[in-house]
């Protein structure tokens, strides 16, 4: 077992081109040193912690580009995610503690794939796309389901490197978004649920066009609930929209886990969640007593 | 440990040692690491600061928490070879030359936030964090702060009244 | 008084803080060999082969340990004192496992590495027995006495006092509840770890983080076959334990590897070893029948608990008279039948955990008052008060006195101070959130009176520079103990609590003690120590008056001076009356055994407000008040922070601590800090605290005990608050989000 730092971009894919064995890329370490415990290191550890390039955060056009090794607590604080990406702040925000956020980041996230994952929702729900530098010497860009599979799967090859993630913005005013996140404790848990929500919304009409919703930790990986989002497209935001959106996303859940022992659990919660993010989204506390609990 | 530089051919594995630089407490140390170790290991048995500890070794209890670059991370969760050219503070580093206090060391002493002790120097250290990026947290954001950090002994309550006599001062 | 009550700060904050105190973990022992464990995967089996040769071979390992080449002594390690006899079912390396985390081997090697490198190499094949794990199937199996030759019943207590027939057929109201608690774990944030090295005169010296030397002297003797005498044992610096390092789990193992191999060994468990392999909480399952009159007295109560103790004995069978003794020393029960019963399951061993079976029984007892006072329709606090003991009560079973009891003070101080009749009111049916108040009440012990060994002698010397050595099996599990002791001592001579210089807790030095547990440092070490510096004080009169040349009754002791009471003039310090003595041959100690004579009961109320998130579950304590009976508070710092640390655990065990065994399986789900949740700082509301001082006449300056009560009533009381909330009997705990939606159904 080796190790090396690549100091940057350049020198790592040199050196990924030209070594053969198996390679871990540590980052944040926060789940790969957890996963190594038992020193099942690849022979070869190249750490791309400090490694220039990873932590780019840049607007071209219409699109926002955040390097993999950007960490948890730069996506919560920097001034750019928080004005175009607000939902990905936010994700981050939930992820661990403050010492996790600050080693963790966005490549690690998706790399493990794991279906509680915070941010993987978000990225889905944003449409991004995943720049992945394979060892070959190609870079590919990948739609989100390309690259997260199932868990702990992607589609990344020994030697692969996540790059970059590349998220659309949208070039119109009117864009909302939220996510919401539900486990054992408030601060410090895996999620059990989380949805993420991103919306074009016309507040003067008060009228919420279309809406784009992912849940985590409902499957292997991120869901899209695409039923949900067609009961709540194009309508006016009123207490009977919110309504079907607390059913829809319930019936998803059935839909979902038919026969988890966990499921009589989730179709609920995922109330609370939806109320959170109706909250979120449009700044309003929806009528609780409405809650379609009969209809679920 | 060897930084790679494009033109350069790989090196051949030569074995599992690998010798780091690591600065710490201001001071500069050269050590024999192995790729695979983390940094609370090399920190408590290699360079003998022990007021890191080892409480869970997943990141859940914060017992092991010293700033690098002056951020709070789980030095369980981190190759001590991740540490070379980063600025590495532990609770031994807190105190002056002549093992006086630091302010908000004497703070958790005073306001009574030290019970059994074993989770102090990583909650310290978590503290101290805080106060370097926000200087006047309130009693939420000193709460959030310290999630990360388990004390099974005081309820917190004490805990957060140090960080908070400390933003007083 | 001048140091009685004052807020000390801890007396070993400064070498916390700055991380300097060494824990056994820190300890760089030269020579020293490092051991891992390797244990059972499956619940229950016979080990037919363990296949070793692979993880011989590993550069490095000196020796493997196993029941083939171990000693066979059976032993159990709950005993603390010489000739005490307990059911003896554990050993080194049993050869029939009887948990997943039971010991199987160890491997013992030159670094911590190849151990772990070549522990991984071990190969175990069993004979899979039928395991176990719940008391249901474990008494469905066999119901037989252990005595009797059963497998599964280690201890059943039953008492029956009144006429509880008689009561209950005349009562015009009876309410049942059925009432789980899970198994938790201690989560002491220092694992367990042991060192031991052999002496150069032929014994095992062993460093140990433990609550009482004594009993790691004597298991440890048991184990290995050896007289006491051969094994001293040294407490070391201990990073929490709340009844977790009660029971030497480690040290003999440690010893005897010591003493084979002639070399230092050190034992250090990980985080989920510790959960799986050490001790944790038993759980309980009780179904309690009260039967009240329509205005509200309890004419007689019916109590049936099974203990679920886990794969040994340990300390489990202590657990129905623990629990029956908390039954009768908090309300005025005229009749009360009781069955309590201690169940072996294949289920990680259980020990003492902070409490000892009150935490269980009064989450039992005090969630079906609630039950009861609804079935009334009568206010819980209301309900309280009309069946609550008063001062000098005597527990119906043992005879013995409570003591000055002021549980009523709790309940009407705390009601009044939370405002609990206007906080007390129904919440909106139809809210997301709902608000709910709760309540619970709590008595715990002082000691172990009247066990004859409730005793311990202490040494108080006078110090060439005029400090003062205390001498003493002192086991503070850094709650602070200490810290009070030296404020006694300080009170007594009028000196400093810093001017206190503690001796080793070493079995050479110390006279015997049976340990920190029961609740007994405070009330029984404390007044040992008083009573030993008012005795020094005599003496240190008494040849103060001689240097001086006046008579005794003349002599004061002030701000650490002896003065004449007529002359300003003639002075002389501490240091100076220890030289004085010592050029006449004079030696300047004390040394006081105190036995005790009294077990009062301590008391307390805790109340909370909680909000519920009734669609997911979620549970908020948004105030919490604890009101505490403790006779009176030598240090106020400490023992708030005592109460605040008991709530945030009490907390836990009501919403979300389980350690889970895998009905499937028997591992533990629950088995490190990721999968089994403690409340941290978001998650903790401030708790206030209101303290009921009226003076425990037997303690030193009145003092009571309050470390082990404060984490009691917390779990009743929120669950009632939730209940309270939703309209709801939540009976099995943790309340997990799932159980509370679940109960919305």
């Amino acid at each position: 077992m080796r190790a090396l730092r690549a100091p940057d971009l350049e020198a790592l894919i040199a050196l990924m081109r030209r070594s053969d064995g198996r390679i871990d890329y540590l980052a944040g370490g926060t789940d790969l040193i957890m996963a190594r415990q038992d020193n099942s290191w690849a022979d070869l550890i190249v750490d791309i912690s400090q490694t220039a390039g990873l932590d780019v955060i840049d607007i071209s056009g219409d699109m926002l580009r955040i390097g993999a090794g950007v960490t948890m607590t730069t996506l919560t604080t920097h001034p750019v995610i928080r004005r175009t990406a607000p939902m990905l702040a936010m994700a981050a925000r939930h992820v661990g503690s403050v010492q996790i956020r600050n080693r963790a980041t966005l490549g690690g996230n998706i790399a493990s794939a794991m279906p509680a994952a915070d941010l993987l929702p978000v990225l889905k729900c944003h449409a991004a796309r995943v720049e992945v530098q394979r060892r070959t010497g190609r870079l590919e860009i990948l739609e989100f389901d390309e690259v997260v599979l199932g868990r702990g799967q992607t589609c990344l090859g020994n030697g692969d490197l996540i790059v970059a993630v590349r998220l659309p913005l949208a070039l119109a005013s009117g864009r909302i978004s939220a996510f919401a996140k539900l486990g054992p404790r408030e601060v410090l848990t895996i999620s059990r649920l989380n949805v993420a929500a991103l919306a074009d919304y016309d507040p003067v009409k008060n009228r919420l066009s279309q809406i784009r919703i992912v849940a985590g930790a409902l499957g292997p990986a991120p869901l899209r609930l695409k039923t949900v989002e067609i009961v709540v497209g194009n309508r006016t935001v009123d207490q009977s929209l919110a309504d079907d959106f607390l059913f829809a996303l319930s019936q998803a859940v059935d839909r979902t886990i038919p026969g988890r022992a966990t499921r009589p659990y989730k179709r609920r919660a995922i109330l609370g969640l939806g109320l959170d993010l109706l909250r979120d989204l449009f700044v309003y506390e929806f009528d609780c007593t409405a809650l379609p609990e009969q209809r679920v | 440990m060897d930084t790679l530089s494009a033109p350069h051919p790989i090196p051949v594995p030569d074995g599992t040692d690998t010798e780091i630089r690591l600065e710490v407490n201001g001071r500069k140390h050269v050590v024999n690491v192995e790729a695979g170790d983390r940094l609370s290991s090399v920190l408590r048995r290699q360079l003998r600061l022990t007021g890191a500890k080892e409480g869970c070794l997943e990141g859940e209890c914060g017992s092991c928490t010293v700033l690098v670059d002056d951020m709070p991370v789980n030095s369980c969760l981190m190759l001590a070879i991740q540490a070379e050219g980063r600025r590495i503070t532990t609770v031994e580093g807190l105190s002056g030359p002549d093992g006086e206090l630091s302010s908000l060391q004497q703070a958790f002493v005073d306001s009574g936030a030290i019970q059994c002790g074993y989770c102090t120097p990583g909650m310290v250290m978590a503290a101290q964090g805080l106060l370097l990026h926000n200087p006047n947290p309130d009693e939420p954001e000193i709460r959030y702060a310290l999630a990360g950090n388990l004390c099974r002994c005081t309820g917190f309550q004490t805990i957060v009244e140090a960080v908070k006599a400390e933003t007083a001062r | 008084m001048k140091h009685i009550s004052q807020p000390h700060p801890i007396l070993d904050g400064v070498e916390k803080v700055s991380g300097r105190l060494d824990y056994l973990d820190d300890m760089q022992i030269g020579g020293m060999l490092h051991t891992k464990l390797v244990f059972s995967t499956v619940p229950h089996g016979r080990i037919l082969h363990l296949e070793t040769e692979a993880a011989r071979q590993v550069a490095g390992v000196a020796y493997i340990f196993h029941h083939g080449n171990t000693p066979a002594n059976t032993y159990n390690s709950t005993v603390w004192y010489e000739d005490q006899d307990e059911p003896e079912d554990e050993r080194m390396f049993p050869m029939t496992v009887r948990h997943v985390g039971d010991r199987v081997a160890a491997v013992v090697a030159e670094t911590p590495e190849a151990a772990r490198k070549a522990a991984a190499l071990i190969k175990v094949t069993y004979e899979e027995l039928p395991a176990f794990l719940t008391c249901h199937s474990a008494l469905d199996h066999d119901d037989r006495p252990r005595q009797e030759g059963g497998m599964h019943l280690a201890e059943e207590l039953r008492f029956d006092y009144g006429r509880t027939d008689a009561d209950f057929a005349q009562a015009e109201l009876v309410v049942t509840s059925t009432i789980t608690t899970p198994r938790t774990h201690h989560c002491a944030l220092e694992n367990h770890a042991c060192v031991a090295m052999p002496e150069s005169d032929g014994r095992i010296l062993i460093l140990s983080p433990c609550q009482s030397i004594f009993s790691v002297q004597m298991v440890t003797a048991r184990a290995l076959g050896v007289p006491a005498a051969q094994i001293r044992v040294i407490k070391t610096a201990i990073g929490g334990s709340f009844g977790g390092k009660a029971e030497p789990v480690l040290d003999p193992l440690c010893a005897h590897f010591a003493h084979v191999l002639q070399r230092p060994v050190g034992i250090t468990l990980d985080r989920t070893e510790t959960f799986t392999a050490t001790r944790t909480r038993s759980g309980a399952t009780g179904r309690i029948r009260t039967a009240v009159s329509r205005d509200g007295r309890i004419l007689a109560r019916d109590t049936d608990v099974r203990i679920d103790i886990g794969a040994y004995q340990t300390g489990g069978g202590f657990l129905p008279g623990a629990m029956s003794q908390r039954l009768c020393r908090l309300y005025d029960v005229p009749s009360q039948r009781y069955r309590g019963r201690a169940v072996l399951t294949n289920t990680v061993p259980s020990g003492a955990y902070r409490g000892y079976g009150s935490p269980q029984i009064h989450a039992i007892s005090e969630i079906n008052i609630d039950h009861t006072a609804r079935a009334l329709g009568m206010d819980p606090v209301a309900f309280r008060l009309k069946n609550l003991i008063e001062p000098g009560a005597c527990d119906p079973l043992t005879g013995i006195h409570v003591g000055n009891a002021r549980i009523r003070n709790c309940v009407e101080q705390g009601a009044e101070c939370f405002d609990w009749q206007a906080r007390r009111v129904p919440s909106d049916p139809s809210a997301r959130f709902r608000r709910g108040v709760g309540m619970a009440c709590a008595t715990h012990i002082n000691g172990c009176y009247p066990d004859f060994h409730e005793a311990t002698t202490a040494r108080l010397s006078l110090r060439p520079d005029g400090r003062l050595d205390l001498t003493c099996a002192l086991h503070d599990l850094g709650c602070g103990s200490n810290t009070v002791l030296a404020q006694i001592i300080a009170e007594v001579l009028d000196v400093v609590p810093t001017d206190i210089v503690f001796s080793e807790v070493d079995s050479d030095i110390c006279s015997y003690d049976l340990g920190t547990r029961a609740s007994r440092m405070t009330y029984i070490v404390g007044e040992a120590v008083r009573r030993t510096t008012e005795k020094l004080k005599s003496r240190l009169l008494e040849i103060a008056s001689l240097a001086l040349n006046h008579a005794a009754v003349d002599v004061i002791l002030e701000g650490g001076m002896f003065r004449t009471s007529g002359d300003s003039t003639q002075a002389i310090s501490l240091a100076e009356l220890f030289r004085w003595a010592d050029s006449h041959g004079t030696a300047l100690e004390a040394i006081e055994s105190y036995r005790a004579t009294a077990n009062p009961g301590s008391y307390a109320a805790h109340f909370a407000e909680v909000e519920v998130d009734v669609l997911t579950g979620s549970v908020k304590v948004l105030d919490y008040l604890a009101v505490h009976d403790l006779g009176r508070a030598l240090n106020r710092r400490l023992v708030e922070g005592q109460i605040q640390g008991g709530v945030q655990m009490g907390i836990g065990y009501a919403l979300l601590e389980d350690i889970s065994i895998d009905p499937a399986t028997g591992a533990m789900k629950g088995d490190r800090f990721s999968r089994y949740h403690l409340v941290n700082a978001p998650q903790m509301p401030a708790v206030r605290t209101l303290l009921v001082e009226r003076g425990e006449p037997t303690g030193p300056y009145g003092a009571k005990a309050v470390g082990e009560i404060a984490t009691i009533p917390p779990a009743p009381a929120i669950v009632n608050a939730v209940s309270h909330a939703l309209k709801r009997e939540l009976t099995k705990l943790p309340i997990t989000q799932d159980r509370i939606v679940a109960s919305m159904r």
